[in-house]
């Protein structure tokens, strides 16, 4: 068991004003078993002005999301999420796997060679230890380079070109493993440390899901917050938006997550 | 009826007056088109239509029946009656609506249900359309005016009156308003069926917007007025579900609505049809509606499908591929006429590669006999009538009731060798009376 | 019941009342052109653009009256008028009603039958006609005064341009303005305005009543009536 302090901020600018800027955010933990939120602060403000008419909603994939429309001009968006989570997977409940994460999903199908690469590993075995066979196959095929890819690269894509961030790890582990008939989902949280936000996944066996890490190699354990699930990164991003207006938009992010003293 | 052939070109002419036009585009460039009609009607008697009427409600129900259960909890999945990667692997499956309990449990509040008169005397259902399926408009507004210029025809009044759909399909948006105006949402006037959204809102007294007129606060649905916002109830979106929401499917949409699923998913307003009903209508999941209505209603099913074959099941596959030639293969991802292929018009080589490709791909496809419908005459220019082929797409709205339009749009292929009666393949339409004996 | 409209449609109700006003006035003033050439007397065709302040590429009166009137490709003439005036009532069929709305297809129709005719005078009143017809449905078959009173304002904005372009007598200017502002007081539809352009219609209405003529230039007036309503 794990109690973690987390600090979770995000700011958006916009080279010119804009109007009619409606926006949806999944950057709150998700509640589920295994991960309790204790407690939680969210400042939202649309220009210089805290928000006030939010709404807090349930996606089709049980995350918790934050809708908000700001009708006047305004140049920036943020939000800061802040709080206490304690992380127990020790408490983590059988639950039902959803088929949709058995299938491709748009960005997770597969190409040929993908489909040659996994039926070359050693797929014998319980699922978990199939899972982190195909994620070390995965790290060890890619190497992590910031700026080869971006946020709409496919797995199959990634793959080609062998190289990507975590998003793309995650994407070509999550389509290899389901090729393998393990059910797998895609991450978006906030794993111990501080910097970007980060992407994992998780694979499902005997009704829980457990995470892995194949950017690190890992397990995703307890030093891991879950923001969102999906079934590939377009399910789930943590924030999404559209406005009216003629503008560029700068993100600067930042998050922190230790244990709590 | 003579008497009404008679008046053919007046009729045109209020048709051209009207307005009644659909869109096509060509090499890029939208165009409008007078949609080409028939004044012989397609004639159905009461009893036969009462039949028709009998299966088409007991189809519906078990589609919507099917729709709840997919999103919901699954037991047709469980209990093997589909096999799940029909539902998961279609592309109008949407994982994004699990869970939603639309208004009154309906997802498929107007459905257009293609069938063929074969010549065994036999309805067939060709295909279900259960996401945006258009063509009402067109008989209606033809009633009407074939009503204005020969009064004679309907005077004994043995043609069942069909002008009341704009009131039908008011009242299936009345009950499942969540509080608030009822909108038909548009994409805008270059959409194929423009006049259709405009004239269903004219009859039906809901407003027409698009969606630089809408938006979403605190998962409420408003019409911005120039005063202030009024808040939807119930929204006839006829905009394709990838396109509907931004924020939930395809991001790059401009015809969309930022949040309308948040809106959705609160309860806080009703969208006809549901999004995700494509996964009822696919081609593929066609094969099992009759097990649905077994499996849901405990039922025989009432109207037939036509013989079909779904390569995935061994059986089928080595049907389809040892009489290619013979039947008409459809690919279950495309839809308005496009991906529909006859056996016999296929050289050796093309078949050798269709059959290649359906071992390749086996849930991609399914195949059909080639039913031989009856044909319906036309009334050619020089007043001669020609045999042409023609289906009939029935009605079936569902509200507090499932209840069938008492006509329909009949699509005729204007070429004689060609089945296709699609209008963006240049086919015409007909009036279609329910016409009571007396 | 009066609903409330987006800006959308009451921008197309603006319009639709600017385009059809355009259609049928222009007509009506270039109908008696055809009589006077006739006679081999001279038109102004160019002093006409000038005053419309739209581009003059016409090589002689009678390619003028072709390409002014019927040309669909130009984007000044009639003919694309017709074409925007029944572009913005298409749009609006459930709040206008398909009966309204087909008169404006069938002066579409009626403009077509006139390039192709012997004697476009006559084809030109059945345009008139239809447009008088649309006005007369609008008054009667519309129930929602701010629909009607918007087609109205848009009407009446573009008939004060067109008088004063044509240089109408203080009479006609008087009536239209006079009009103008009395729907500008009945709209019932929220809609900003531009009020020093309104407070200038008001002063010249007065003046105008009094029977005293407008005490500004031609083109600050037609300047403040067309800056009136920005839709």
């Amino acid at each position: 068991m794990k109690k973690l302090e987390f600090e979770f901020s995000s700011c958006l600018t916009f080279s010119a004003s804009v109007t009619d800027h409606a926006f949806l955010l999944r950057c709150l933990p998700r509640l589920a078993a295994g991960q309790e939120l204790v407690s939680h602060d969210v400042l939202i403000s649309g220009g210089k002005l805290p928000m006030e008419s939010l709404a807090k909603g349930r996606d089709s994939f049980g995350n918790t999301t934050i809708a908000g429309w700001i009708a006047e001009e305004h140049d920036s968006l943020s939000y800061a999420v802040s709080g206490v989570v304690l992380r127990d997977d020790r408490k983590k409940e059988r639950e039902e796997c959803s088929p949709c994460y058995r299938y491709d999903s748009s960005m997770t199908k597969p190409s040929p060679e993908m489909k040659a690469f996994v039926h070359q590993l050693d797929l014998k075995g319980e699922p978990l230890e199939v899972a982190e066979r195909i994620a070390d196959a995965v790290h060890a095929w890619f190497s992590y380079a910031p700026g080869t890819t971006d946020v709409n690269t496919t797995a199959a894509e990634a793959f080609q070109s062998k190289s990507g961030v975590c998003q793309d790890y995650a994407h070509v582990f999550i389509s290899l493993a389901r090729m393998a008939e393990i059910p797998a989902r895609y991450v978006c949280g906030l794993p111990k440390g501080e910097g970007a936000t980060h992407a994992w996944a998780e694979v499902w066996q005997d009704g829980i899901w457990y995470g892995y890490d194949p950017t690190r190699a890992c397990h995703a354990d307890e030093g891991y917050i879950v923001l969102a699930v999906g079934r590939d990164y377009g399910d789930c991003p943590t924030e999404r938006g559209v406005f009216k207006g003629n503008a560029f938009q700068m993100q600067q992010s930042f998050m922190q997550v230790r244990n709590c003293s | 009826m003579n008497e009404l052939l008679m008046h053919k070109e007046q009729v045109n002419e209020q048709l051209a007056r009207y307005g009644v036009k659909f869109g096509i585009y060509k090499n890029g460039v939208f165009h409008e088109r007078l949609f080409p009609f028939d004044p012989i009607p397609r004639q159905i008697g009461r009893d036969d239509f009462s039949l028709l009427e009998k299966g088409l409600r007991q189809r519906v129900m078990a589609l919507n029946r099917f729709l709840s259960d997919i999103y919901g909890k699954k037991e047709i999945l469980r209990d093997g009656i589909v096999p799940e990667e029909f539902v998961y692997r279609s592309p109008g499956y949407l994982a994004e609506c699990e869970g939603i309990q639309p208004p009154e449990s309906i997802y498929s509040h107007i459905s257009g249900i293609d069938l063929v008169l074969g010549k065994d005397g036999v309805w067939y259902i060709l295909e279900d359309n259960l996401r945006i399926p258009s063509g009402a408009s067109y008989p209606l507004i033809a009633r009407a005016l074939c009503r204005n210029c020969s009064p004679n025809t309907f005077r004994r009044n043995t043609v069942q009156d069909n002008r009341n759909y704009g009131a039908m399909l008011k009242e299936v948006m009345d009950h499942v308003n969540r509080g608030g105006i009822n909108v038909i949402f548009t994409p805008g006037r270059y959409n194929a069926a423009y006049f259709e959204h405009s004239y269903l809102a004219e009859q039906s007294g809901a407003i027409l917007a698009e969606s630089a007129d809408l938006f979403v606060d605190q998962q409420v649905l408003y019409y911005r007025t120039s005063q202030d916002p009024v808040r939807i109830g119930a929204i006839y979106r006829r905009v394709s579900d990838e396109y509907l929401d931004p924020l939930c499917f395809e991001p790059s949409s401009l015809i969309g609505i930022p949040n309308l699923m948040d809106a959705y998913r609160a309860g806080n307003v009703a969208i006809l049809n549901s999004p995700g009903n494509g996964v009822a209508d696919d081609k593929g999941i066609y094969y099992f509606v009759p097990k649905m209505i077994s499996y849901y209603l405990g039922e025989k099913p009432i109207l037939h499908n036509a013989p079909t074959y779904l390569p995935y099941f061994r059986e089928d596959m080595e049907y389809t591929l040892s009489h290619l030639g013979e039947l008409v293969i459809k690919d279950v991802a495309e839809a308005g006429g496009y991906g529909v292929v006859f056996g016999c018009d296929l050289s050796e080589e093309e078949l050798g590669n269709l059959k290649e490709t359906i071992q390749k791909e086996p849930r991609r496809f399914i195949s059909q006999s080639v039913i031989d419908f009856q044909e319906l005459p036309i009334l050619e220019d020089d007043g001669q009538q020609v045999m042409r082929k023609a289906d009939l797409r029935a009605f079936v709205l569902s509200g507090k009731d499932t209840v069938v339009w008492p006509s329909g749009l009949t699509r005729f292929s204007r070429n004689p060798d060609s089945f296709v009666v699609n209008s963006s393949q240049g086919g015409g339409f007909k009036d279609t009376w329910i016409t009571v004996s007396q | 019941m009066d609903y409330g409209l987006s800006i959308t449609k009451i921008s197309h109700l603006f319009w639709l009342g600017r385009y059809a006003a355009r259609v049928d006035a222009t007509l009506r003033y270039l109908i008696g052109w055809y009589d006077t050439m006739l006679d081999g007397k001279p038109i102004d065709y160019q002093g006409f653009c000038r005053s419309l302040d739209i581009p003059c590429p016409y090589t002689n009166p009678h390619n003028f009256m072709r390409r002014y009137i019927f040309d669909k490709k130009n984007p000044d003439s009639i003919r694309s008028a017709a074409e925007f005036m029944l572009g913005n009532g298409m749009v609006l069929r459930e709040n206008i009603g398909s009966n309204t709305l087909s008169y404006l297809q069938m002066a579409v129709y009626a403009m077509d039958n006139a390039s192709v005719s012997v004697n476009p005078g006559l084809g030109f009143q059945r345009v008139c006609d239809l447009m008088m017809a649309f006005t007369g449905s609008c008054d009667v078959y519309i129930d929602h005064l701010g629909i009607r009173n918007m087609i109205k304002c848009g009407s009446m904005v573009e008939r004060i341009s067109l008088y004063l372009s044509f240089g109408y007598p203080d009479e006609q200017l008087r009536k239209a303005v006079d009009e103008l502002i009395l729907y500008t007081d009945h709209l019932s539809l929220l809609v900003s305005m531009d009020l020093n352009a309104l407070s200038i219609l008001q002063i010249q209405k007065h003046l105008l009543d009094q029977g005293r003529g407008i005490t500004i230039s031609r083109y600050d007036m037609k300047h403040a009536d067309e800056s009136l309503f920005q839709l």
